[in-house]
């Protein structure tokens, strides 16, 4: 039985909703999916693919560690292991989740359950590092842990703690990155959780004599698993479609030996030669996709048993005694520290006037880099505006979208739900770049096609950003405002409705007032990771390049501003900074106005 | 409780309105409609489309011509016919000599001779620049002009390279030499496919030396480096110092030494490739006139002194453009210029280059590229084991580095490599396969050293095979060495022997099965100095090689009958001497005895 609003309205949104995502999701993937599986010998390309010991090679070296002796000193290299390109992909996304997620949780429990004076400042600094798009970061850590690096350059030579440079490269360095880019994920999915579980639980633990240790185990962290493990996932998935991390670490091949890599690859060689992309790349495309989905569903099963029942929300907070004071804030430190080197790196080099490899810091500072990407000619002023008018716009959709497609899912038996279920979850687990290219081989010498005509793709590229950025970034919201509506127990609807209340006004004045904060939180990641999005904003802005154009969107910019000849690394990290910039400043002032640290809820 | 979040809801949307106010105020006031809006096909970066678009603008030509604004088109090379079919493109600027002879190919380009007015400006630029042209005639028409001409050398960044004590390369094959391989690698390339200038430095290798030993060089200079996926990239780190040497063009080379003052641009000696960059007129412009106004400046000593600016760091195609002001500011800029001009360039041979580049660039992703890691175990094996003179470092460098196809199936495959890509997608996989095998069985694979003793000494005859070696046999008499190689019927036998030159020299030939072999065809030699090395292939069964020279070590070294003279002189005056003794003891009286 419905539990909701009346079942006619249901399925007008019902309709909506799937249409949305037949078009602008299953159109472009069918798409490719057709051509991956030709007609004739549907599984030629899959037959390459498996025969090839690049992609499949299973072995028992399993070195991660050694050493290059030098007369004066001696080099440390962490590298990773090659076991073919599916296994490593695999192993890449487990590691990478596993640690973001244990990380994350550490930091949510302490951020959720202490009161510190410098919390507020944490609390912004822990979710920094979602604020740069995985370009830039990638660059400023390299100049911040490479051989020649600031850390190298204090550790080895300036204060001789080390006998020589410490190197991190291949599939390490990319677990290594990952970590530090993502663990923000599974942190903001688990402290929304903790803040959230109801304290007369863990009340009730304890005046039943379990020890802190006992409670946090038998009781908080089960009650927390749903938000959890939902980090976990997308953390998974997001390691699993990274293509910025691979790109930056692809001077060692091992780095190169990942899917979205490949694929990468295949869709550049074919863009730069204006032919299709090769069914092999296509094959490659839907291996990775039903890799996510596949795993996306499994453990979205195991995320979905554990539903828990909030009466209250009060979040619960210790007081810190002063040796645990200390030791939370060297922990804190020490992540931010971490987390933050490429935010560092990056800042340092956008105010460097030049800054030669034997020198921790710039020899020099200069403010020049940020007057000169500010040039008119250079079209930066239009890319921003062009980035926060994509993503408003996309954010706009999503929640329009978002709350019908959560609200379908979470409070109605209407069929076809979990249909919707999986569509409007679904995009998530689609790696960017094969939304790339389903686009690409969708609108490939077609009369539409942005290649062919003159200035129709001008056109094109507004709706086709807005369009690819709201599938994309849909799930942020979703999800949110799902596990907002999981956590609001539906005896509160069914009190509201006993007391004479339509569904509708039970939704706005009960439900609605209860998941705000996951609307707000959720509608901020969407705009935050929109604004940040690399992947088609690179495919599709950068086909026209700047100038002209003036379509391009900030990130492709970045990337453009990164090959130019003469600073092109100063100048995009000074780009990279003032992106870093509007984002922190607009999630500080969207904190300011809803007077709470905890805004952004997370998935 | 739901008054707070109704204020909450309040705050969001004052929120949002201020947001789309400052940005709806910050977003760029359309101009008021242009004249004459002129387009330009490039695929030069936004900063040199930037610089020319505001300084063109505010000369007289452009005002005449009417022209008030610029739109920059920039897709990639493969789109460029069809944009220029669809109408509407003006000016083609910037893409390599390879992307424009095409579209002269295609008729897509406007003869420029028509044209006074560019006229004037293109017979100030000399036909040709370090032995490279500048302008393009096809049927007595002239379809493209350089705007700017660049090099392809080294950036080294000198602090690193002291650092890891590498040396300073002169010359490209240099970095092929194992004083160059370090942990982690400490020279820069990048992979052939994403890299026109770097694949240009490997097929310059390919055509200068060879194929085979072409490729020797590329692989082990690739050995020696890290393998990066765009120039960019490569330019990064030898900036930052992750690499002390990178093969870059000489404005990335330029540009690195602003940015960090460790870096220097080397041009390589006697082996310079320079390219000039074209700028044409093409077919369907909307605005000829204006075109043409826009090509005049990019080719007037005014728009050539542009590419000094500090953020371009190009070199102009007219010399007196560095009388200009911008010129005059840059005596560095001219002294590479000067430099450029004066070097002797490789002879470039576009058209063998064409026919083979899918294949090389190709073959050099899949079995170079993807099995890197492999190389440089292998190679690392052999820098470990061997010494650098040996007749073993040779063989295996040498099998490290030899290509798995011949010139010959490269050029048959290269249009299907370029055009069909399952194929290519095969071939790759192959390569890849074979290369991994290669590399992993060197060199603990099937080397076998013979030592052959003779007249007290022990020459060793090395032999790399992947075939078994059977019954090695030295014949002095014969002036010869053999053997029997052995393996699975059908498949092809390979076989590298290193023969020491003290042992056996003079004009060599080969026999497989007592049937004479011919050199270049059925096997190659060649001498590092201490050994003459044959590397002979043939499909396996069991086959009797022999190897034959004119002159051999001697039945005994030339100081043996010297000392078995001697030996003999002295045996016979000790006979001698005893003999007299004997005599005269014989006649003494009988009592003294």
């Amino acid at each position: 039985m419905p539990l909701g609003i009346r079942f006619r309205k249901a399925h007008l949104l019902e309709v909506i909703v799937f249409a949305f995502f037949a078009i602008f999701m299953l159109a472009p993937l069918l798409s490719m999916l057709a051509k991956a599986f030709p007609l004739n010998d549907p599984l030629a390309y899959f037959r390459i693919i498996f025969g090839d010991r690049l992609f499949w090679n299973p072995n028992l070296n399993f070195e991660i560690y050694r050493e290059s002796v030098y007369p004066q000193f001696t080099v440390h290299i962490l590298t990773g292991f090659d076991q073919g390109i599916l296994i490593n992909t695999l192993l890449v996304a487990l590691l990478a989740s596993s640690f973001s997620t244990l990380l994350g949780v550490a930091l949510a429990y302490i951020m959720a359950r202490y009161n510190f004076r410098l919390k507020p400042l944490f609390g912004i600094l822990l979710i920094a590092p979602s604020a740069a798009p995985p370009i830039v970061s990638a660059i400023g850590l390299k100049k911040m842990i490479g051989i020649s690096g600031t850390i190298n350059l204090l550790l080895w030579r300036t204060w001789k703690i080390t006998d020589g440079p410490w190197v991190i490269q291949g599939l390490a360095a990319v677990v290594l990155v990952e970590v530090l880019h993502f663990f923000v994920i599974p942190y903001l999915n688990a402290r929304a959780a903790f803040t959230n579980i109801d304290p007369s639980v863990e009340e009730t633990a304890e005046n039943l004599g379990a020890s802190p240790f006992r409670r946090f185990f038998r009781v908080t962290l089960p009650m927390a698993l749903p938000g959890i493990a939902a980090g976990f996932i997308l953390t998974f998935i997001f390691s699993l479609e990274d293509l910025g991390t691979p790109i930056v670490f692809g001077d060692d091949d091992q780095a190169t030996k990942l899917l979205t890599y490949r694929i990468f690859q295949a869709y550049q060689s074919a863009f730069l030669r204006g032919e299709m992309v090769s069914g092999h790349a296509l094959a490659l495309s839907v291996i990775i996709l039903m890799l996510a989905i596949v795993c996306f569903y499994f453990v979205r099963k195991f995320a979905e048993l554990r539903e828990v029942a909030i009466v209250e929300i009060r979040p619960r907070t210790f007081k810190t005694g002063p040796i645990k004071y200390l030791a939370l804030h060297i922990f804190l430190v020490g992540v931010c520290f971490f987390a933050l080197l490429p935010h560092i790196g990056v800042i340092l080099l956008s105010v460097s006037d030049h800054w030669t490899s034997t020198s921790p810091f710039p020899n020099q500072f200069t403010a020049q880099h940020f007057i000169d990407i500010f040039d008119p000619s250079r079209g930066v002023f239009k890319a921003t505006f062009n980035s926060f008018v994509y993503s408003a716009f996309a954010v706009a959709i999503i929640l329009a979208l978002g709350l019908s497609a959560a609200y379908l899912m979470q409070r109605t038996r209407i069929r076809g739900r979990q249909i919707i279920d999986l569509l409007v979850t679904m995009p998530i687990a689609i790696p960017g770049i094969v939304y790339g290219i389903g686009y690409f081989v969708l609108f490939f010498k077609t009369p539409i096609s942005p290649l062919v005509g003159y200035s129709f793709f001008s056109l094109l590229v507004f709706p086709v950003l807005i369009l690819s950025y709201s599938v994309r970034r849909f799930p942020f919201t979703v999800r949110s405002i799902y596990s907002g509506l999981q956590q609001v127990d539906t005896s509160l609807d069914d009190a509201s409705k006993s007391l004479g209340a339509s569904a509708f006004s039970t939704f706005r004045r009960v439900v609605a007032p209860l998941v705000f904060p996951y609307i707000i939180g959720g509608a901020m990641l969407s705009f935050i990771y929109s604004m940040s999005e690399v992947s088609t904003s690179v495919l599709f802005g950068g086909l026209e390049q700047a100038g002209g154009a003036n379509f391009a969107p900030i990130t492709q910019k970045i990337a453009e501003l990164y090959g130019t000849a003469y600073a092109g690394i100063f100048l995009s990290a000074a780009l990279g900074v003032f992106l870093m910039v509007l984002l922190i400043v607009f999630i500080t002032l969207a904190n300011m106005l809803l007077k709470r640290t905890a805004a952004i809820t997370g998935v | 409780m739901e008054k707070t979040h109704k204020g909450e809801q309040k705050r969001i949307i004052t929120l949002f309105y201020i947001l789309l106010v400052i940005f709806v105020a910050l977003s760029p006031i359309p101009v008021g409609k242009a004249q004459v809006t002129l387009t330009v096909l490039t695929r030069h970066a936004s900063d040199i489309q930037g610089i020319f678009e505001t300084e063109f603008l505010k000369t007289q030509l452009a005002i005449d011509a009417g022209i008030t604004d610029i739109t920059w088109r920039a897709p990639a090379g493969g789109f460029w016919p069809d944009l220029i079919n669809a109408g509407g493109i003006d000016v083609a600027w910037g893409g390599g000599p390879t992307l424009f002879d095409g579209l002269a190919d295609e008729n897509l380009l406007l003869n420029m001779s028509a044209s006074s007015v560019i006229m004037e400006e293109v017979n100030a630029i000399p036909d040709t620049f370090a032995g490279s042209p500048l302008k393009r005639v096809r049927d007595g028409k002239l379809v493209w002009t350089a705007a700017a001409v660049s090099s392809f050398g080294f950036t080294v960044n000198e602090a690193t390279r002291d650092l890891f004590g590498l040396p300073t390369p002169t010359k490209w094959d240099e970095l092929a030499d194992p004083s160059y391989f370090r942990e982690p690698q400490m020279v820069g390339v990048v992979n052939a496919p994403e890299s026109t200038s770097n694949t240009r430095a490997f097929e310059i290798m390919l055509q200068g030396f060879g194929w085979e030993t072409g490729w020797q060089i590329v692989t082990l200079m690739s050995a020696n480096s890290r393998v990066y996926h765009g120039s960019t990239e490569s330019l990064g780190a030898v900036i930052a110092g992750e690499v002390a040497v990178a093969l870059t063009i000489d404005f990335y080379g330029i540009g690195a030494q602003m940015q960090n003052p460790e870096c220097v641009y080397v041009i390589p000696e006697g082996q310079s490739i320079v390219n000039g960059d074209p700028i044409a007129l093409t077919a369907n412009a909307a605005h000829p006139a204006a075109a043409e106004a826009f090509v005049k400046y990019v080719l007037s000593k005014e728009g050539q002194s542009q590419w000094m600016r500090t953020q371009l760091n190009r070199l102009p195609v007219r010399e007196d453009a560095f009388d200009t002001t911008l010129g005059q500011l840059r005596p560095d800029l001219e002294a590479v210029y000067i430099e450029t001009r004066d070097q002797t360039g490789i002879e470039f041979d576009d058209p063998l280059s064409l026919l083979l580049v899918n294949s090389v660039i190709y073959y050099y992703a899949a079995a170079i590229t993807n099995a890197h890691a492999e190389l440089v175990d292998a190679w690392k094996r052999v820098i470990n084991r061997y010494d650098v003179d040996s007749a073993a470092f040779e063989v295996f460098s040498l099998e490290l580095g030899r290509p798995l196809i011949t010139m010959e199936e490269a050029m048959e495959i290269n249009d299907q490599m370029g055009s069909d890509p399952v194929f290519r997608a095969q071939k790759q996989s192959e390569w890849y396969l074979q290369a991994v095998e290669k590399y992993n069985n060197v060199p603990t694979g099937l080397i076998d050293s013979f030592p052959v003793d003779w007249g007290g000494m022990t020459y060793d005859v090395t032999t790399l095979c992947n075939s078994e070696v059977t019954n090695f046999d030295f014949s002095q008499s014969n002036r010869q060495i053999s053997f029997d190689v052995t393996g699975t019927a059908g498949t092809t036998g390979m076989c590298i022997v290193a023969i020491p030159d003290d042992l056996l020299w003079g004009e060599f030939s080969v026999f497989k099965d007592g049937v004479p072999l011919v050199e270049d065809v059925d096997y190659t030699q060649t001498y590092n100095g201490s050994h003459n090395i044959f590397d002979i292939s043939y499909t396996h069964t069991t086959h009797l090689i022999e190897v034959k020279g004119t002159e051999v070590v001697p039945e005994f070294p030339t100081w043996t009958p010297l000392m078995l003279m001697l030996m003999v002189l002295t045996a016979a005056i000790v006979i001698y001497k005893r003999k007299i003794f004997d005599k005269t003891t014989s006649r003494m009286p009988s009592s003294l005895s």
